[in-house]
């Protein structure tokens, strides 16, 4: 029999941590916070729901900052017990990327992963572009669809079993030297 | 590792203090949530997160 909701949550908790320590210096704590039985959200640092909104993003220093962090990871996950209430699962979770490019200005994402265990007419997780391209309007004003903006298309990028980790985005950042 | 409890009124209140700055309602946002509208990531993420509170009664309301 595996340990109970709770402590599935924790250990879940405790992991995010060791990941995040590993690859900062000053890294958050995740918290677990729980709303009702076996449903909780897992996010870094506290939550605050009086002035902000849910987990703060994560700092991502680089050497060239010059007033606070302009890379800014966002992670957070709401799990569940599995229909057999046996093992924790995730149901929803957000990560992403996102700047600040001056210390008064408000953080934008980049890209933002995002994974919906019961999405219907889209693929469980999916990745939205902050960006736009003349070929992707080409795309859709040749096929004589009306064009969306980059960050309205879902682009698929694994099912239930193979979505991106938090691993995998931070293993990204620093392939690409960022 | 920390662990806290947080009440459904909370969430609530911080869903409502978001749309309001992004010009919704909470019963727009919960109808641009449900309806997968929401193009705002900040209003997204919160939903995505926190958007199934919305979906249940409040405790105090009989079934």
């Amino acid at each position: 029999m595996p340990p109970g909701f709770e402590e599935q949550a924790e250990r879940f908790a405790r992991e995010l941590d060791d990941l995040i320590a590993g690859c900062l210096a000053s890294p958050p704590e995740f918290n677990v916070v729980s709303l009702r039985a076996a449903d909780a959200r897992i996010g870094p640092g506290q939550l605050t729901t009086d002035g902000t909104h849910g987990f703060p993003l994560v700092d991502l220093p680089r050497a060239n900052d010059v007033d606070g962090a302009s890379l800014l990871l966002k992670v957070e996950f709401r799990v569940v017990l599995d229909q057999e209430q046996l093992h924790l699962t995730v149901v929803t979770s957000a990560f992403g990327l996102w700047v600040r490019s001056d210390a008064s200005g408000k953080p934008r994402p980049v890209f933002r992963i995002e994974y919906e265990r019961d999405a219907r007419g889209k693929a469980a997780a999916h990745v939205h572009f902050h960006a736009e391209s003349a070929d992707m309007a080409w795309v859709y004003g040749s096929a004589g669809q009306p064009l969306p903006t980059m960050k309205e298309i879902h682009f698929p990028v694994g099912g239930k079993r193979f979505q991106p980790t938090i691993e995998d985005v931070l293993l990204s950042l620093a392939r690409e030297k960022l | 590792m920390t662990r806290s409890d947080v009440t459904r009124d909370e969430i609530v209140e911080m869903l409502d203090r978001a749309a309001r700055e992004h010009l919704l309602n909470l019963e727009e946002f919960t109808r641009q949530g449900r309806n997968n509208l929401l193009v705002d990531p900040e209003l997204r993420d919160l939903w995505l997160i926190w958007g199934d509170v919305l979906n249940e009664a409040p405790a105090s309301t009989p079934a």
